[in-house]
This record gives structure tokens, C-alpha cells and sequence, in this order.
């Protein structure tokens, strides 16, 4: 089922507590449009409000019938047994990290935390992360918040967190 | 600052409990182009883990500079509701939560909102009918994106600030 795109609107009051609402909008507009509802929205929201519209995001559902995955989740994973993957970017510094639920424990190098970095499926992941993919419009390059590619793999190791 | 776009990936464990991650990408492409990056990632991803891939979804922030008096109220506070139900064209109804309403639109001796305010009725009206933007209108809809068609009422609620939107 198609599930509608979801525009949010956080809020803060002069206390400085947060809340947000939410307005669903249909499917089938470019981000562009979408950007200008948040944009109309938001300022009706401001209008109606004492509170400061503080940020707005949209999010919209991807289909992913074209990835190849597995049918069913495997018998014992846990969303605790995570990837922890450190990342450098092309800026000098500037570091990003990654937390991936429900690892596969294959993927670790035995009596080690470390992840097998010459197992194909973790080098194939490494890889996409630090060389993009490649779409039909371009290469998209994964990057930090600040839009700096990411460039190398400092580390990749396995770490128990519970959510 | 421009920040990056999130993809966000769903994974769920064999107990049902769910996890998120996200990787960050640029903003310049096209949803088909962020599709087509989300499927060839989630391949990769699956072959990582023991959990299973669910959804996807991408998040973008928008720019709210353009916003005129966008300012904090001297008494403001978010657990002040202004809390409207629409009904969609099934007549199922979709609740949208304002935090910190303004008192000035509420009805006098009531905790209904005055719908003929010029603020709460631009809400509604905008509710109803939609925003429009280049190429189209965007009509706001209930989750299986069936359009609101009309308010069902408008009025005054309190509630701690955290729950739910």
C-alpha cells in the first residue's frame, strides 16, 4: 500500500520545550513542490501559533521492490547487534559514524569486534559508501550532514545497543 | 547551511523489535534517482544482517527563512493545543495537533477556536481545499491519501509537550 508523505513542523515555546505536528500529503509531487507546501504550511502554522516554527522536513516512503532481500528476518538477530562504522569525509576532520540494527555475526572476524573487511558484502557496503551508486541521474555520493563525501572507512566493528 | 537529505532504513529482528539507519546523501537528485540509490543500498545492506530490511524513506529540511513574524509569544507554550479534526472524503477522520495556539482565536466562554478568525479559517481553508505550488496543488490527505474534504471541529486542548504530534 502506497502510504501518504509525511510534512513535519517542530515547534518550540518560550520555555524552551518542543513539539511538532504533522500533515500528510499525497504522493506524486517532485521535492520542489513539496518544499513549497512545507514552505505555505509552515507560515499558516506560524500564523496560528505563539509558539516558533523552529524546522520543517518531508519525508517520502522509497520503494525498494527493485533490492534483493531477504524474505524473512533469520532466527536470533536482535536489533541490539549492531555495525558501528566510523567514517572520514573529504574535509580534513570531519568524521561521520553509522549504526546498522540486526547484524549478521558472520560478518565478524572470530575472537575480534572488528568486521571482516575482506568479506564481499562488507567490502561491497564500504565500497558504496565511500564511491556512491550509481543512478540514472548521477552518482550519488553518501556524505556527512554538511554535505561532505564521505571518503574513507575508519573503522567498522560490531556494538550491542539496545534501540 | 544547506544539510544533506536522509535515507532511512527500517530493519526488523526476528521478535518484531524495529531499528533505524540512516545514511546522509546530497540534495540535487531526483526521487527516482534517490529510489534507484535506496534499492541498490538495501541490497547491500540486507547481505549485512540477520534482521530484515522493511521501508525506506528519505527526509528533506526546508528552508524556513522566508517565514514572516515567525517569533516566540511571551506566554507560549506547546502544551496549549490547538487540536482539529477534518474528515476525508471516506469520512475518516484525521486529527492535526498545533501546538501553541494562540489564545486570541478562542471563541469567547468556550474552547472552541473561531473558525471565522482569519488565521484558523486560512488554516482550515488550506486544510480543505490545499496550497498551491508550482505545477499543481497539494491537497492534504489521511495516511491512505484520501483527501480531507472538511473540518469536523476546531477547539482548544491541553496536553504534555513529547506526546504525539
Amino acid at each position: 500500500m502506497v502510504l501518504a508523505v509525511s510534512v513535519r513542523f517542530d515547534l518550540q515555546d518560550d520555555k524552551g520545550k518542543t513539539s511538532f505536528t504533522k500533515v500528510r500529503v499525497p504522493t506524486g509531487f517532485s521535492i520542489s513542490q513539496y518544499t513549497e507546501f512545507a514552505q505555505g504550511m509552515a507560515q499558516l502554522i506560524a500564523d496560528l501559533s505563539q509558539c516558533k516554527v523552529t524546522r520543517a522536513s518531508f519525508c517520502v516512503g522509497l520503494d525498494l521492490s527493485g533490492a534483493s532481500i531477504k524474505p524473512a528476518a533469520t532466527a536470533f538477530s536482535d536489533i541490539a547487534q549492531k555495525i558501528l562504522v566510523g567514517f572520514s569525509t573529504v574535509l580534513a576532520g570531519f568524521r561521520t559514524k553509522m549504526k546498522i540494527p540486526a547484524l549478521d555475526e558472520n560478518k565478524v572476524v572470530a575472537g575480534s569486534d572488528a568486521l571482516d573487511l575482506a568479506d564481499p558484502d562488507v567490502a561491497g557496503f564500504l565500497s558504496a559508501m565511500e564511491n556512491g551508486i550509481v543512478t540514472t541521474g548521477g552518482t550519488i555520493q553518501p556524505t556527512d550532514m554538511r554535505l561532505n563525501d564521505i571518503s574513507g572507512t575508519d573503522y567498522a566493528r560490531e556494538l550491542f545497543r539496545k534501540k | 547551511m544547506a544539510l544533506a537529505a536522509q535515507i532511512v532504513y527500517t530493519v526488523q529482528d526476528d521478535s518484531g523489535e524495529r531499528g533505524t539507519t540512516s545514511i546522509n546523501v546530497p540534495i540535487t537528485f531526483s526521487l527516482s534517482d534517490y529510489g534507484e540509490f535506496a534499492s541498490g543500498m538495501g541490497t547491500l545492506l540486507d547481505a549485512l544482517l540477520s534482521g530484515r530490511l522493511i521501508d525506506a524513506e528519505i527526509c528533506f529540511g526546508v528552508d524556513l527563512s522566508g517565514l514572516i513574524n515567525n517569533l516566540l509569544g511571551g506566554s507560549s507554550d506547546v502544551e496549549e493545543i490547538g487540536a482539529f479534526q477534518f474528515r476525508t472524503a471516506d469520512n475518516l477522520p484525521v486529527s492535526v495537533n498545533i501546538p501553541g495556539i494562540d489564545e486570541g482565536f478562542q471563541a469567547a466562554g468556550s474552547d472552541d477556536l473561531d473558525q471565522s478568525a482569519p488565521g484558523v479559517a486560512a488554516f482550515i481553508t488550506a486544510m480543505e481545499t490545499g496550497i498551491v505550488v508550482t505545477g499543481g496543488t497539494i491537497i492534504p490527505c489521511d495516511v491512505g491519501e484520501v483527501d480531507i474534504i472538511n473540518v469536523e471541529y476546531a477547539r482548544e486542548r491541553f496536553r504534555a509537550s513529547g506526546s504525539k504530534g
